[in-house]
């Protein structure tokens, strides 16, 4: 009977070693279009800039500045909604004369993350040359080492308190009335303890967050207070902390009730236990609410997918604390006959929570990366590989234990002298698993703190160089051709020059037809193209302002040689601010 | 009193047992009652 479903379990665990699990991805408000177009050339000047997102963003946190030339603000009111668009911010702008400007922008995404760009418009007909704007940074990350570290320790807190309890109601509940002389007060101090780290953790981390990105300083609280009720965000931290609350009394309330020297559990130790989960689960929403699960279509799988997999992801990492604790409190002569009651029950629970997650993660991936390359190519996916590579490890450690330590905890009723050799081998791999789990929910902190790839790059097809940032001077090969590129000063909302030299056989090919196309991927834009002239036998160029931010742009080259096949060159560039 | 009532519990435990259950159980309940209208808030 046993072997049996742990050879499954087995098999199993071999098939999805290699599978993906991410974390909750949260994907940041992207810029949709801009009323005026970035580069366009208006005939009339417009009596608003209007900036619409992905997603919903909060016009009380928003920056939208339209300068001048000289740098003069031409904004004449802070940034509102406009009344049919809530996902768009705008300001009025006083009347615009010939010239060219700036927008620059910075908004709060609904899961308190800064994103922030900019990009030119003219107003015509005869705007003159386009010039050198200064523009502030246009980088911003909510992933610094603090936030990080808040963050994490507020995940790390949740999730070890619902899987601690869900461990010291359920999984190990039986303990006492199985093995007399042991007690389950330890883990019920270990549950004390998490609840009690994440409701510390919560408010800090949410006060943190919304000083970083209200621009003020953590201690100003007079300032930062106020602004939490404000954010999707902040209400969604505030509440978390009232749900820890009730979860602490909820599960004091069920392990005061319950009487586990008993087998039978009493029916008001029942109902409290129902009301203590329900709390526990309740509160594992609130990262999926807070978050950019609830900005997505359709929500309700998005944060269903999201919630499950926190879900599963507690059972485990708090069922691992649990048994490091329980065996540490265990007296050493009860220890391997309590472990053998234990230990089976957990590895069953363990394995269907790891089935979920890793379900769950492969749904996430599938809905977040564009393609498989982008693990390797882009930040978020450097963060979803190391989480991936711990979670692996984690889970050749826990083959491991189903391989070597349980059968010999079972085995110690008739064999008493390899139990303590399976004790001590499953303390060093549970904790082994403890240290590269609480790893891997760092790195999903770091994970959900970076936008996900832009769609565009699925669509980008074989990048033949990546350049940037600075100043670009590539010469690629297509076929017969030579393709020489040079982009100058390569920087983001100034104009940059463009040019191209095609050659076959080292002549230059004269009379092409080519095409420059832009394309942002790091934020969901719409694309840019620009006819190149040809500036002298065979060199293709223009100046344009057509890297409107900063960032990674997918440059496609199409050239058309007359009298033969088209061809396409396609770089990725990543222009500098 | 004979052996096997002494342990049994007064009625004022039972009612505090039961007092208790509820007040988890109500718990639960708000619990989720907070986390649907965040999440109604959220999607607005």
């Amino acid at each position: 009977m046993r072997r049996s479903p742990r050879g499954t379990m087995l098999c199993g665990l071999a098939a999805v070693v290699f599978l993906a699990a991410p974390a909750s991805a949260w994907a940041h408000a992207a810029l949709l279009r801009t009323s005026p177009s970035a580069s366009v050339t208006l005939n009339q000047p417009p009596a608003m800039v209007t900036l619409t997102y992905s997603e919903r963003v909060e016009a009380r946190f928003s920056v939208v500045s339209v300068t001048d030339a000289g740098g003069h603000q031409q904004a004449t009111a802070p940034p509102s909604h406009p009344p049919t668009n809530p996902d768009g911010v705008a300001v009025p702008v006083r009347h615009l004369p010939e010239g060219w400007y700036l927008v620059f922008w910075r908004v709060i995404s609904a899961d308190g993350h800064p994103v922030r760009g900019a990009f030119t418009f003219a107003v015509g007909p005869n705007p003159g040359p386009a010039p050198q704007f200064v523009i502030p940074s246009t980088s911003e990350t909510a992933a610094t080492p603090p936030l990080l570290i808040a963050r994490w320790l507020v995940f790390l807190s949740l999730a070890t308190a619902v899987g601690l309890l869900v461990m010291r109601l359920v999984l190990a509940r039986s303990l006492p009335s199985r093995v007399p002389g042991t007690s389950l007060r330890a883990l019920s101090g270990a549950l004390a303890v998490s609840i009690g780290v994440a409701l510390v953790a919560t408010p800090i981390y949410a006060v943190m967050a919304t000083a970083k990105f209200a621009l003020r300083s953590s201690f100003d609280l007079g300032g930062v207070v106020p602004l939490l009720r404000v954010t999707t965000f902040g209400r969604g931290y505030l509440d978390l902390e009232l749900l820890l609350a009730l979860l602490a009394l909820a599960a004091w309330l069920a392990i005061k009730l319950d009487r586990p020297e008993r087998r039978e559990r009493p029916t008001v130790a029942i109902l409290a236990l129902l009301g203590a989960v329900a709390t526990g689960l309740a509160a594992l929403v609130v990262p999926s609410a807070a978050g950019h699960a609830a900005q997505a279509s359709p929500w309700e799988t998005t944060v269903f997918f999201d919630w499950l997999h926190l879900v599963s992801g507690s059972v485990w990492v708090g069922g691992l604390v649990g048994l490091v604790v329980l065996w540490l409190s265990l007296p050493g002569r009860r220890r391997v006959e309590s472990l053998a009651v234990v230990v089976p029950r957990f590895a069953l629970t363990a394995f269907t929570a790891v089935s979920v997650l890793i379900a769950t993660g492969i749904a996430e991936a599938l809905k977040w990366l564009p393609t498989l390359g982008s693990l390797l190519d882009t930040a978020y996916g450097h963060a979803l590989d190391v989480k991936l590579v711990l979670l692996a490890a984690a889970l050749v450690l826990a083959a491991g234990n189903l391989v070597f330590a349980l059968p010999r905890l079972i085995d110690a009723r008739t064999r008493p002298e390899i139990g303590p050799t399976g004790a001590t081998v499953l303390l060093r791999l549970v904790a082994g698993q403890v240290l590269l789990v609480v790893g891997a929910l760092f790195a999903a902190g770091v994970l959900s703190s970076l936008p996900p790839p832009a769609k565009a790059l699925a669509n980008l097809g074989a990048v033949a160089a990546r350049v940037g940032p600075g100043p670009v001077k590539s010469t690629l090969e297509s076929g017969p051709y030579r393709v020489t590129v040079n982009v100058s000063p390569n920087r983001a909302a100034v104009p940059n020059s463009f040019s191209i030299r095609v050659t076959k056989d080292g002549k230059p090919v004269r009379g092409a037809n080519v095409t420059a196309r832009f394309t942002m991927l790091d934020m969901e834009m719409s694309q840019l193209a620009y006819h190149l002239p040809e500036r002298s036998p065979g060199v293709f160029g223009r100046s344009a302002p057509a890297l409107v931010m900063v960032g990674r742009w997918g440059l496609g080259l199409e050239i058309v040689p007359p009298g033969s096949t088209p061809f396409n060159v396609t770089l990725v560039d990543h222009a500098g601010g | 009193m004979p052996a096997a009532r002494r342990n049994e519990p007064t009625q004022q435990e039972v009612f505090l047992r039961l007092a208790g259950a509820l007040v988890a159980l109500v718990a639960g309940a708000a619990a989720w009652v907070i986390v649907i209208l965040l999440l109604r808030d959220a999607v607005g």
